[in-house]
């Protein structure tokens, strides 16, 4: 090492209590840095993957769109082609055309059809509004997951029972019924079905877990008084759930059906997380830059103190920049330690909290039993980059008041 | 030719309030190489202001100082820096040695501030020199594990490092005892016989200017012939 930084590593392994106190004060910062990022991207990235597989990644619907598309650019452009709609149509008719159609769509890797009952399913005096989906069960098992999500009973036990339903988890709860009860549902015309709870999944979303129940795809037909081959919609499995909007795209454009995509449905809740997210780190990094005043302090105090030593220094013949070298080292040896103790510490503390069991209760729109806790290089990059920015600037003022020092004013008291 | 030579050496400083105050009124004077020389005079006449300027670490307000034939007068301070690096050392009346650092560490920062030799050469520099003040066996220790005269010979030893064509001393005995004032004077009195070291001491100590091979008395900034 160089003489100006032997002098730096002196100056502060001689005040070791004020140096480790600034080394702490940094890596409570970054470490507080290194688990927001964890825990924003990861509950983010949790809503994320929970909205996508609590229901189809796109669904075909059967309203077709006014014309056919001049340019296919993602994104807006399925929201433009549903509002110009066409044809107001509430039913397909020979869905296994279309299905075949979409189903050949590059990315698409299942297709499944769905007939969609709205109704009041009733059990003694407890009664909740629902939307029932008419599936195929070895279909819908390959669109969506709810076939694993399952905690009571057997999703497959619909194409074995005609009166068979499955309820999500807060609707069973809601009406206090269980697999094997009996539980009546109305129409929209005022008829009465009876059906037998065959069971009850959760896809952790909590308006689909409190409204959403499965049905065989014909007895839902037979409530609509629809024939066979008709359905209200195709559900669709793609390859790549967060490039779904190129695929909904190129589906408008095929086949001129409006296509309703997880993005399109969960814009504005997933909008809203992510602008909560910036908040909590805009806040995070307000405290990182309370502990850059802790490096200035300390600098401070040294320069100060070593005004003597630094009037010597220079009278020797150390030149400007090597004093101004001393105490920049200072000041990134105290910033980059404590990064990157507090980005060790922040590795811990993410991870113990991710395998603590937690809930946000059933009032949550996420239901889940973790915390899920993302961990990705760039949070390390983010918070060492920062610190390294954040020592440089804290130790700019207290470095030009030691280059700038002239030694005989020091002796001379001029 | 001599070594040192000012000629006019003018120095002003401001004071709040006031015109400026004449410190140093056409101080001229030279030096020879090999030279031991005492600057005398009342306290409160100039010596200091006049060593600091000679030795490099201020700029007159007037004048030419010319060491071994370059003016300093006309250096900034990044010239000057490096040539008191190169060509002068300085003792100053208190120790001013760097707490942290040992008795050997503070005598290699001059070598190793100029970068111009190896950190060995530098040590092995630094280990003679402590050995010539007398310090061979006080390497090691931090100068508050020395007495006082033993801090300022190694505030000696520090200066002479870089092998300086001028070695300035400003009241270096003015905080000892009269055994260590004697072995400081010594010192310099040898280094002055056996290396042929140019040096220069303020002094108000008629025993120290005594032995001086000149003296320069000032008085009210002008040089008393
Ligand atoms: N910063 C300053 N501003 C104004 N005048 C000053 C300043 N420093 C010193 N002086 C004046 O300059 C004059 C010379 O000071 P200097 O320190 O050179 O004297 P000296 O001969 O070394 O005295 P001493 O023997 O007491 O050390 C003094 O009259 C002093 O009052
Ligand atoms: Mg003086």
């Amino acid at each position: 090492m160089d003489l100006a930084g032997t002098i730096a590593v002196r100056h502060l392994l001689t005040r070791r209590r004020q140096s480790l106190l600034t080394i702490l004060g940094v890596a409570l910062g970054a470490m507080i840095m290194v688990t927001t990022l964890s825990l924003t991207d990861g509950l983010i990235t949790d809503i994320e993957d929970t909205i996508i597989e609590a229901s189809p990644h796109l669904v075909v619907m059967a309203e077709e769109v006014a014309g056919k598309p001049e340019r296919l650019v993602e994104g807006d452009v399925v929201s433009l082609l549903r509002r110009g709609k066409r044809a107001k149509a509430d039913r397909l008719k020979g869905e296994e055309g279309l299905r075949r159609l979409v189903a050949a769509e590059p990315g698409v890797v299942a297709v499944a059809p769905f007939v969609e009952v709205r109704g009041i399913l009733r059990r003694g005096n407890r009664f909740r509004p629902i939307v029932a989906s008419g599936v195929v069960p070895a279909d819908e098992a390959r669109v969506t997951r709810v076939a694993g999500q399952m905690q009571a009973g057997r999703f497959e036990a619909l194409s074995e029972r005609r009166e068979g339903i499955v309820l999500g988890r807060l609707l069973a709860k809601a009406l206090g019924v269980g697999t094997g009860d009996r539980i009546r549902m109305t129409d929209a015309e005022g008829r009465v079905w009876p059906f037998r709870v065959v069971g009850v999944f959760k896809s952790g979303i909590k308006n689909i877990d409190e409204a959403q129940a499965y049905v065989g795809i014909d007895v839902a037909r037979d409530l609509k008084g629809w024939g066979p081959g008709t359905a209200s919609g195709l559900a669709a499995r793609v390859e790549s759930p967060r490039k779904v909007a190129e695929v909904a795209s190129a589906i408008v454009a095929r086949t001129g059906h409006a296509v309703d995509t997880w993005e399109e449905r969960n814009r504005t809740i997933i909008a809203s997380f992510r602008r909560n997210n910036m908040t909590t780190l805009i806040l995070v990094v307000f405290t990182f830059i309370v502990s850059g005043f802790g490096i200035t302090n300390v600098l401070n105090t040294v320069v100060l103190e070593k005004v003597k030593d630094i009037a010597v220094l220079k009278g020797m013949g150390m030149s400007a920049r090597a004093v101004t070298r001393v105490f920049l080292i200072e000041g990134l040896a105290l910033g980059v330690v404590g990064a990157v103790a507090g980005a060790l510490l922040g590795y811990g503390l993410s991870t113990l909290i991710g395998a603590l069991p937690f809930s946000y209760g059933d009032a949550a729109f996420v239901q889940t039993d973790r915390i899920l806790m993302t961990q990705h290089p760039w949070f390390y990059g983010l918070v060492m980059g920062f610190s390294i920015l954040l020592s440089v600037l804290a130790s700019v003022g207290p470095v030009r008041k030691a280059a700038r020092l002239i030694p005989v004013a020091v002796f001379r008291g001029y | 030719m001599s070594l040192l030579e000012a000629r006019g050496v003018t120095k002003e400083l401001a004071v709040a309030g006031a015109p400026p105050a004449r410190i140093l009124d056409g101080v001229s004077l030279s030096v020879a190489r090999g030279e031991f020389v005492a600057i005398t005079g009342p306290s409160g006449s100039g010596k200091s202001t006049l060593l600091y300027l000679l030795g490099g670490l201020d700029h007159p307000t007037a004048g030419e100082i010319l060491l071994d034939g370059r003016n300093l007068a006309a250096m900034d301070d990044e010239a000057l820096t490096l040539l008191r690096n190169e060509a002068i050392g300085f003792v100053y009346q208190f120790h001013f040695l760097l707490p942290e650092f040992t008795a050997l560490e503070n005598v290699m920062m001059p070598i190793l501030a100029g970068g111009r030799t190896t950190r060995k050469e530098a040590m092995a520099r630094a280990r003679d020199l402590l050995g010539e003040v007398g310090l061979a066996d006080r390497l090691d220790h931090l100068p508050r594990q020395l007495s006082g005269g033993q801090q300022q010979r190694v505030s000696i030893a520090r200066a002479l490092a870089n092998k300086p064509l001028l070695l300035c001393a400003d009241e270096p005995t003015g905080n000892l005892d009269t055994a260590n004032t004697e072995r400081i004077v010594d010192l310099l009195l040898t280094l002055n016989r056996t290396m042929n070291q140019t040096v220069l001491v303020v002094t108000h100590e008629g025993s120290v200017a005594d032995r001086a091979g000149r003296e320069i008395r000032v008085v009210d900034g002008k040089v008393a012939s």
